[in-house]
C-alpha cells in the first residue's frame, strides 16, 4: 500500500526488491498474509482462492483449490459462502489458502495467531509445518506466542525495540537462559 | 384500466433508462465507493457522439452507438488516469471534488460544441407499437429500451462473475489490501470500471434521448432519478440498480398520475419518499450488502 | 530572523500575535464594504473582474449556510447534498413575514430558527438509520424537490399571503440606513485619507450602495454571531459528543453517548443555520424564487465546505466567497494567456471546473489546510507545559 521511505536493501533470491510494486513482488514469488487476515469479505470463498491465483497463468488452479479444500476441509463446507462471513479460525485458514494459490516461494505471516482459540492456533501452525515439510516454501512467522513458534521454527530472530537482539537455531534459543525468562515465561 | 396501462408502460420505459443510468453509477461506487457526479456528463458526451457518428456521417444508428461506447469509454479510461488516480482512493472529498469538476467542464464543453439546442436521435427501435388499447400504447420504443437493460444487465453479470478481470474488479471493491498482495493491479482494474461504467452511461442515454431532446442539461434531469434508482436498490447491486430504475420509474408515473394531492411539480418529492420509506426498513436499500460493525 | 518563529502559548508575544491578526481581520471586515461600494474592477490578463458589494454580502449568507454543512459534515460526518432545502425555507418565509405581514427583516428569525429547528429534526431522524452517500442521496432529493413547492398552485395563487409561484416574491421593504450609523461620514473619512483615499471612491457613498453597507454590517453582525455560537458549541460537552460520533461511532456509543439523539441534534442544528443564511439571503436579495434554491445551488454549497477546508470555521467564510466569486469570474473570463481563444460567458463552468480540479491537486484538504502549511513555515505556536 502506501510504501513509508527505507533504507538499505531487501533482496529475494539475490534480486533487489526494495521500492517495487507489491503486485511485482507478488509475481516474484511472495505471498504475504497480512495481521488481520486480508481476504476479500464480500467474496465467496471460492473466488477468493481463485483472486489468490490472480498471478498464475496455468490450468491447474482448478487441481490447486482442490488440494487445499482437501487441508482445510472447512473451506469446502463453506464454498459458496462470503469470507466475511466466516469465523476468525477459518478466516485465517482461508488467508492461508489464498496465499498458498500463488505458488508462492516464500509465504510471510504476520501474526496469524492474533484473535484465535489456542486450539485453533496450535491445528494451523500444525498445518504451517505440514506445508513447509511437503511443499518446501520457505515461511518467515512474525508471532507473539515465542514457544509455540520456536517449537516449530528452525531459524529464529528475537526482535527488541527494532534490533535483532539474539539469532539462532530455533532448537538453541529455546533453551537460551535469557529468551526462556523474557518470552516463554519460566 | 386503459389509463394504468398507458401509466405502466410509460414507468417502464423511463425506468429503464434510469436502470441504465443507475447501473453505471453503481458500477464506479462498488469500485470505488464514490458517487461519480460526472457519469451524467460523460453520458452526455457520448450521446453527442452518437448524433455525430450516426447522423452527420450517417453510419448506421447501431453502429454508431456502439462506438460512441467505445470511444466514451476510452475517454473514461483516460480520465481516470489523469484526474483520478494521483488521488489517494479512501480519501473521498477530494476526489467527489473532482468529479464535480469535471462535470461542470464536460457540461461546459458540450454546451460549446454542439450548442443548447435541442436536438433530436433517429432510433434504434422501429416505429409504432407492439399493442395498443385506447389510450395505452406499449411502443417499440419501450420494449426496446426494457429489453436493452435487462440484455446489459445480463452481460455485466457475466462479464463481472466469469472472466478474470471481473474477478479482479470485484476483489477491488472488496478489498483494497488484499486486491494488491494477491497482485492485482488496482489502478488498471479501478481504470476498467470507469470505463465500463462510462460505455454502460452511453447505452443509457442514447436510450433517453429516445424519449427526450438532446440538450446539455437533459442528463441533469434523468441523473436525480437515476440517483435515486441506485439508492433504493442498494449502491453496490447492479441487479438492485435495474429493479430501482424501474421501480422509480412506475412511482413516477403512477404517483403523478393517481394521487390527485400530490400536484405534478412534485414528481421528484413523490421517489424521494418512496426512497426514505425503503431506506428506513433496509438502511443499504433493497438488495444492497449490510454493513456489519466490528469494534 | 530564522523562520519559523516560535511564539510560546500564553506569553505575552502570543497574546500580541493574537491581537495582532484578529485586529488586522477585524480591520479589514470593517474596510470591505467602503472598498467595494462602488463596484470595484481589477484587470487580470485584459479581463475586467467585478467585485460587488451585493457578492460581498450573498457571501456573507452563504458562509453561514455552509457553516450548518461544516457543522454537520464536518463535525457529526453525515453528509448533506440538500442544504438549499433549509436555506429556501427561512428565505420564503422571511420574504413572506416582511412583505405580507410588514415584520422586520431581522424579528422573522424567531419564527425561521425554530421551523428549520424542527425541518432539521425531522431529517434527523431518519438520517439516525441512513447513513453515508445514502443520506447525501436522499437530501439531494430534498434539494431537487424544494423548487417545486413554491410552485404548487395553494401556495403560489392564493389570497392574502403567497409565494408568487415561478415568477418568484420581490420584497418591497427596503432595508434603510439608519441615521445613527454615520456610514456616509466614514467613507468621506476614508476617502480624504491622503495616497490611499482613492481607494474608497470619492464624494461619500453612492445612493444605492449606501444601504448595501448597512446591509453589509447587519449580515456581518448576524454571522458573527452565528459562528460564535458555533466555535463554543463545538468546545462545550455536546460539542464534544457530535465530534465524538464522527470519529468512532461504535466507540462513542460504549462511552453513554446516544449517537441517535446526537445526530439529530446536529441536523437541528445545522438546519438552523441553514435558515439563518436563509434569512440573510432575503435581507440582501429582496427576493425569493425557485431559481434561487436549485440542487446547484445544494452542490455549490458542498463544493464551498470542501474548498474552505472540511471541519474548520474559517473554512466556511472562504467557501462562502469562493461560491460566490468564482463561478462569477469565471464567467467574466473572455481571454486567457495560454491559449489564443475567445473565451465568453459559457466557458465559465469550464474555468471553475479546472481551477476545482487544480485545487485539489494542490491542496486536498481545502484552502484552510494549505493556508495552514505555509503559516506554519512563519510562525510556530509552542503549547504551554502543562502545569504539574
Amino acid at each position: 500500500m502506501n510504501i513509508l521511505t527505507a533504507q538499505g536493501s531487501v533482496l529475494l533470491d539475490g534480486k533487489e526488491i526494495l521500492g517495487r510494486k507489491t503486485p511485482d513482488i507478488v509475481r516474484a514469488g511472495v505471498a504475504h498474509i497480512p495481521q488481520g487476515r486480508g481476504t476479500f469479505p464480500e467474496l465467496s470463498v471460492i473466488d477468493n482462492l481463485e483472486a489468490g491465483a490472480f498471478v498464475r497463468r496455468d490450468d491447474e488452479v482448478r487441481d490447486d483449490i482442490d488440494r487445499w479444500i482437501e487441508v482445510f476441509p472447512v473451506l469446502g463446507q463453506r464454498r459458496d459462502q462470503l469470507a466475511g462471513q466466516l469465523s476468525g479460525g477459518e478466516q485465517q485458514m482461508l488467508a492461508v489458502a489464498r496465499a498458498l494459490m500463488s505458488r508462492p516461494g516464500l509465504l510471510l505471516l504476520d501474526e496469524p495467531s492474533l484473535g484465535l482459540a489456542p486450539l485453533i492456533t496450535e491445528q494451523i501452525f500444525e498445518t504451517f509445518a505440514e506445508i513447509n515439510a511437503e511443499q518446501g516454501t520457505t515461511m518467515l512467522v512474525v508471532e507473539q506466542n515465542a514457544s509455540l513458534a520456536l517449537s516449530l521454527a528452525k531459524t529464529a530472530y528475537v526482535l527488541e525495540a527494532g534490533e535483532v537482539a539474539l539469532s539462532g537455531l530455533a532448537d538453541e534459543l529455546k533453551d537460551d537462559e535469557g529468551v526462556r525468562r523474557a518470552y516463554l515465561g519460566y | 384500466m386503459d389509463l394504468f396501462l398507458a401509466r405502466l408502460f410509460d414507468g417502464l420505459g423511463s425506468g429503464a433508462t434510469y436502470a441504465a443510468l443507475a447501473m453505471a453509477l453503481v458500477l464506479i461506487f462498488k469500485a470505488t465507493t464514490l458517487i461519480n457526479f460526472a457519469q451524467g456528463e460523460l453520458a452526455l458526451l457520448g450521446a453527442y457522439l452518437v448524433l455525430v457518428l450516426g447522423v452527420e456521417q450517417g453510419l448506421p444508428i447501431v453502429v454508431a452507438v456502439f462506438l460512441a461506447m467505445v470511444i466514451t469509454a476510452v475517454f473514461a479510461a483516460g480520465l481516470e488516469r489523469v484526474f483520478i488516480r494521483p488521488f489517494d482512493p479512501s480519501d473521498h472529498l477530494p476526489l467527489v471534488i473532482v468529479t464535480l469538476g469535471l462535470f461542470l467542464g464536460i457540461n461546459s464543453v458540450a454546451g460549446v460544441i454542439w450548442g443548447h439546442g435541442a436536438r433530436d436521435l433517429p432510433s434504434m427501435f422501429p416505429d409504432g407499437n407492439l399493442y395498443s388499447r385506447g389510450v395505452a400504447n406499449l411502443s417499440w420504443v419501450t420494449v426496446g429500451n426494457v429489453a436493452t437493460v435487462l440484455a446489459t444487465a445480463g452481460a455485466l453479470y457475466l462479464l463481472l462473475n466469469k472472466t478474470k478481470i471481473g474477478l479482479a474488479f470485484r476483489a477491488v471493491s472488496s478489498n483494497l489490501e488484499s486486491s494488491e498482495l494477491v497482485g492485482i493491479n488496482i489502478g488498471r482494474t479501478l481504470q476498467f470500471g470507469w470505463a465500463l461504467a462510462a460505455a454502460v452511461g452511453t447505452l443509457g442515454a442514447a436510450l433517453a434521448i429516445l424519449t427526450l431532446f438532446l440538450e446539455p442539461t437533459v442528463m441533469l434531469r434523468v441523473l436525480i432519478f437515476a440517483f435515486a434508482a441506485a439508492a433504493l436498490g442498494g449502491l453496490d447491486s447492479l441487479g438492485g440498480a435495474v429493479v430501482g430504475g424501474f421501480v422509480v420509474g412506475l412511482v413516477r408515473s403512477m404517483g403523478v398520475g393517481y394521487l390527485d394531492f400530490v400536484p405534478s411539480e412534485l414528481g421528484v418529492g413523490a421517489a424521494v419518499v418512496v426512497i426514505i420509506a425503503v431506506l428506513l426498513i433496509r438502511p443499504t436499500g433493497l438488495f444492497g450488502s449490510e454493513q456489519v460493525q466490528r469494534v | 530572523m530564522s523562520l519559523p518563529k516560535r511564539i510560546a502559548q500564553g506569553g505575552r508575544n502570543h497574546r500580541l500575535y493574537l491581537l495582532g491578526s484578529w485586529g488586522l481581520l477585524a480591520l479589514l471586515a470593517f474596510l470591505v464594504p467602503f472598498l467595494f461600494a462602488e463596484t470595484f474592477a481589477p484587470e487580470l490578463f485584459g479581463n475586467k473582474y467585478t467585485v460587488s458589494l451585493a457578492n460581498v454580502n450573498k457571501s456573507l449568507a452563504w458562509a453561514v449556510a455552509i457553516l450548518g454543512l461544516t457543522v454537520l459534515t464536518g463535525f457529526s460526518g453525515q453528509i448533506s447534498l440538500g442544504h438549499t432545502f433549509f436555506v429556501g425555507t427561512g428565505a420564503y418565509t422571511s420574504a413572506i413575514l416582511v412583505e405580507f405581514f410588514d415584520w422586520p427583516y431581522l424579528a422573522t428569525l424567531v419564527v425561521v430558527i425554530p421551523m428549520c429547528l424542527v425541518i432539521g429534526l425531522i431529517i434527523g431522524i431518519p438520517a439516525v438509520r441512513i447513513t453515508g452517500l445514502y443520506l447525501a442521496l436522499i437530501t439531494f432529493g430534498l434539494a431537487a424537490v424544494f423548487p417545486s413547492i413554491p410552485k404548487i398552485e395553494q401556495l403560489a395563487d392564493r389570497d392574502g399571503w403567497n409565494t408568487g409561484g415561478s415568477n418568484g416574491l420581490r420584497v418591497s421593504k427596503d432595508l434603510e440606513t439608519p441615521s445613527w450609523l454615520p456610514t456616509n461620514g466614514i467613507a468621506e473619512f476614508l476617502q480624504g485619507i491622503p495616497l490611499i483615499g482613492g481607494m474608497f471612491g470619492s464624494d461619500g457613498l453612492p445612493r444605492r450602495g449606501a444601504d448595501d453597507v448597512y446591509v453589509y454590517f447587519l449580515l456581518l453582525l448576524v454571522a458573527a454571531i452565528a459562528f460564535l455560537l458555533v466555535r463554543n458549541l463545538m468546545k462545550s460537552r455536546p460539542g464534544r459528543a457530535i465530534i465524538a460520533i464522527r470519529d468512532n461511532p461504535t466507540g462513542a456509543q460504549v462511552s453513554g453517548i446516544n449517537p441517535a439523539a446526537v445526530k439529530t441534534i446536529a441536523f437541528g442544528i445545522s438546519g438552523i443555520l441553514g435558515g439563518v443564511a436563509g434569512v440573510m439571503f432575503t435581507m440582501m436579495a429582496q427576493f425569493v424564487g425557485p431559481d434561487e434554491f436549485t440542487t446547484n445551488l445544494a452542490i455549490f454549497f458542498v463544493v464551498g465546505m470542501i474548498v474552505g477546508g472540511v471541519g474548520t470555521l474559517g473554512g466556511s467564510i472562504i467557501g462562502g466567497l469562493a461560491i460566490v466569486f468564482v463561478p462569477a469570474w469565471a464567467g467574466q473570463t473572455e481571454t486567457l494567456p495560454i491559449a489564443d481563444i475567445e473565451f465568453g460567458a459559457e466557458f465559465g463552468p469550464l474555468i471553475l471546473g479546472v481551477l476545482l480540479i487544480l485545487l485539489m491537486f494542490a491542496m486536498p484538504g481545502g484552502i484552510t489546510s494549505g493556508f495552514r502549511q505555509v503559516r506554519a513555515r512563519l510562525v510556530q505556536i509552542i503549547p504551554r507545559a502543562p502545569s504539574t
